[in-house]
């Protein structure tokens, strides 16, 4: 008998099967999920960003594994200034988006379907932020409030960056601890620690990071190389910002600096392909220079934040 | 003349039946915390109800969705987003690599090998021997070009065989060791 490839014997000790990965949250969990999914808005028109739909997702998850086991459980209560999403209740659907300036109901202005009506923010009491018509009764457990952290915020971008930050190239162990010290002690967050979630000693790892405020930590995880191919439309815009934040500009002079540099690459705000980008600008009165980050979760975002005048 | 809203879900519901069982292995494949597990499969379901009128054509949906759900996996692996209490105890009982990572059934030679190599090394393995892609549905998934798809699976390959020779190898001189009367260490 011929020894089986190796693809043959990898095949051979697959974990679980589709058939019982299907059965594993039920047929229940199943429908509940097709059930709750269409439902939702479809989102045509705006695409929030895929990885900050967080409130939404774990709601969804929750009702699969609820029906699974038969069991649903609380989400834990966690304080809403400590979450960097917002959650935007247009028309009735939701759609979550990055908080770039520290006001809930400003952020969610920015995306809102005109005419925007005035708006108000609210601690959902899971933990998140959500925004409605200030016309509209809320829930009961809702409460509301007015801003959200913008040094957490910035904090979470600055990790994230594809310009200088942890997705701007593989960072190994200790450059990505370096790092984010280095982040955590700009922005003020002198006490929190830095945590490395997972290491190896085979091969060699490239790390990603989360702020997480309710621990005071920025956990460090081996996360593989996020940095894509250089032609890779984030890249190359990354590369071409690059030197900005070297400079010390007003909020409107990076701003036309960035829409100059993207359009140059062929990039734009308004077609929806692989070029697409959103550009967020955050006034902020005590800065002395901006800031400009690049993000990528749905789309690429460049969040620039900065004094309106020298 | 526009899809309506009843087609748009009756298509909808054709491709998440079709794609539930194949999705689900794709993610519990991957990651043992159910909670995780759950999180990932609405995600990508909903991400294929959002971009229902974007996503390609019905014969690569299957291999864009593996795509869709692997930058899912990859931003629970990043930890890019805010977890629960629960699904923070759930993963640190299944230790520091619990939602991170391929989780073999067997801790045999082929798991070994299969376990040295790189993340990306495994995931284009994993999507040919696993999820039964075809070179073409590999490229798609990937979002890399036939070429690059190519050269990644003949890399990936031979550096499978090649640390599959050294587990044999080394379970063989375990055998012989132990048959001489020797210890294992």
């Amino acid at each position: 008998m011929s020894t089986p490839s190796p693809l043959e014997q990898l095949s051979r000790i697959a974990p679980i099967s589709d058939e019982e990965a299907a059965a594993v949250f039920g047929p229940a969990g199943r429908e509940q999920l097709l059930e709750a999914i269409t439902r939702l808005s479809p989102g045509r028109k705006r695409r929030a960003r895929l990885r900050h739909r967080r409130p939404l997702v774990i709601a969804l998850a929750a009702l699969v594994v609820a029906a699974a086991t038969g069991a649903g459980w609380a989400l834990t209560h966690r304080d809403a200034t400590e979450t960097t999403a917002v959650d935007c209740m247009i028309g009735g659907g939701t759609t979550v988006i990055d908080a770039t300036s520290g006001d809930p109901a400003a952020d969610c202005a920015a995306v809102w379907p005109a005419p925007v009506p005035k708006l108000q923010a609210y601690d959902n009491g899971l933990g998140g932020v959500a925004v409605i018509p200030s016309g509209e009764k809320p829930p009961a457990n809702w409460t509301p409030i007015q801003s959200q952290g913008v040094a957490l915020i910035e904090l979470q971008e600055a990790l994230d960056d594809n310009i200088n930050g942890l997705d701007s190239r593989c960072f190994d162990n200790p450059a990505a601890t370096t790092l984010a010290r280095r982040e955590l002690d700009r922005l003020g967050f002198v006490d929190w620690t830095v945590d490395v979630r997972s290491t190896s000693e085979t091969g060699h790892l490239c790390y990603g990071g989360f702020a997480d405020p309710q621990a005071k930590t920025v956990t460090l995880a081996a996360s593989g190389d996020q940095a894509g191919p250089r032609n890779w439309p984030p890249r190359q815009l990354a590369n071409s910002l690059r030197p900005l934040t070297r400079e010390c500009l007003t909020l409107p002079a990076m701003t036309r600096e960035v829409e100059q540099r993207a359009t140059a690459l062929g990039m734009s705000q308004t077609v929806e392909d692989s070029h697409n980008y959103k550009l967020s600008a955050a006034k902020d009165d005590t800065m002395r220079c901006a800031t400009v980050y690049e993000t990528v979760g749905g789309t690429i975002d460049v969040i620039v934040r900065g004094p309106a005048a020298p | 003349m526009g899809v309506t809203v009843a087609q748009r879900r009756e298509r909808y519901e054709l491709l998440y039946r079709e794609l539930y069982g194949p999705i689900s292995g794709y993610v519990l494949r991957r990651v043992r915390n159910p909670e995780d597990a759950a999180e990932a499969i609405a995600e990508t379901f909903t991400t294929l109800w959002r971009r229902l009128d974007t996503c390609p054509g019905d014969e690569e949906v299957r291999p864009w969705l593996f795509g869709v759900a692997r930058k899912v996996l990859a931003n629970q692996r990043r930890g890019e987003r805010r977890r629960s209490a629960l699904a923070e105890r759930l993963t640190a009982d299944f230790g520091p690599s619990g939602a991170a990572g391929f989780v073999p059934a067997s801790d045999g030679r082929v798991a070994r090998a299969f376990a040295a190599l790189s993340e990306s090394d495994r995931e284009i393995l994993a999507l040919l021997a696993w999820e039964g892609l075809t070179r073409e549905e590999l490229s798609i998934s990937l979002g890399a070009s036939r070429a690059v798809v190519r050269l990644r699976l003949h890399r990936a390959r031979r550096r499978f065989e090649a640390a599959l020779e050294r587990e044999t190898r080394s379970a063989a001189a375990a055998r012989i060791r132990l048959s001489e009367g020797g210890e294992e260490t």
